[in-house]
């Protein structure tokens, strides 16, 4: 398995981690180990995106580790990427908690918590990070700010195309096209990370 | 939903899965036609890809404590 910063998968961290689920199913508590050491940055960085808080966070990614624990057995490689299944996961589970409403309404800013680095981040990967990060925000960058907003309620927030057309007061069709031509930007823009290119 | 080639509304349809954005209802059609469109699969495949890669700008190292639980 790859050291932890390359835990975003490219197809043979996909096999790696597909291998590690496998054995989650079979009751390997140790391969449960090693997958959440190899993914909770990028699980818990979504969560605490979603929830905007951090003792919320930290139980939200203790239920999705139990839920991988749980419904490994499930997993479907034909249905979708590893690590696409266990974000799956992180983003329902912080989106059902959002609304639910039980997090602490004082919230970080996400400015703030971008700003925060893990204790145990060394130079190196912290180098890595910073040029994923820099990376990720260029091809956001390449959004207009219209194409973002309806991405970033969907996704982060939770809404439906429904939903985002009624808080925006757009058309529906307006909502569907302005994601369809964002995602297909970001597609295009984040082609180097996909491919494992860092 | 037969179609030859990603056409415009497939594409916003896999968009708009991989985001979340679907209603129930809307989702539960589409994956039953994923499940015989090898093409809608790769598209939701690759934007699948891409929301996992927006991750990268939030990555945050969760404390020690959680996995020691």
């Amino acid at each position: 398995l790859g050291s932890p910063q390359d835990s975003l998968a490219p197809q043979s961290r996909d096999q790696d981690f597909t291998a590690l689920i496998q054995q989650v199913a079979d009751g390997d508590q140790s391969a449960l180990t090693t997958l959440y050491d190899a993914s909770s940055r990028l699980v818990f960085g979504l969560i605490l995106r979603i929830v905007s808080d951090r003792s919320t966070a930290e139980e939200v990614l203790l239920d999705v580790y139990t839920q991988v624990w749980r419904q490994a057995a499930n997993f479907d490689l034909r249905r979708g990427a590893p690590m696409a299944w266990i974000m799956t996961i992180a983003r329902s589970r912080a989106i059902d908690r959002l609304r639910s409403g039980k997090h602490d309404q004082n919230k970080e800013s996400i400015e703030n918590l971008s700003n925060l680095t893990g204790a145990s981040v060394n130079p190196e990967e912290a180098t890595v990070h910073s040029e994923r990060r820099r990376l990720v925000q260029s091809a956001l960058d390449t959004l207009s700010p219209e194409q973002r907003e309806v991405i970033e309620l969907a996704y982060y927030s939770g809404l439906s195309h429904s939903e985002i057309a009624l808080k925006l007061g757009q058309p529906l069709g307006t909502v569907k096209t302005r994601t369809r031509l964002g995602m297909i930007k970001l597609r295009e823009a984040l082609r180097p990370l996909m491919e494992g290119g860092l | 939903m037969k179609h030859e080639g990603a056409s415009f509304e497939t594409t916003e349809m896999a968009a708009l899965y991989a985001l979340g954005a679907l209603s129930q209802h809307e989702a539960r059609i589409f994956e039953d036609h994923l499940s015989t469109c090898r093409q809608c699969r790769a598209e939701v495949e690759s934007f699948d890809a891409t929301v996992s890669v927006l991750a990268l700008a939030d990555e945050q190292e969760p404390p020690p404590r959680v996995r020691d639980n």
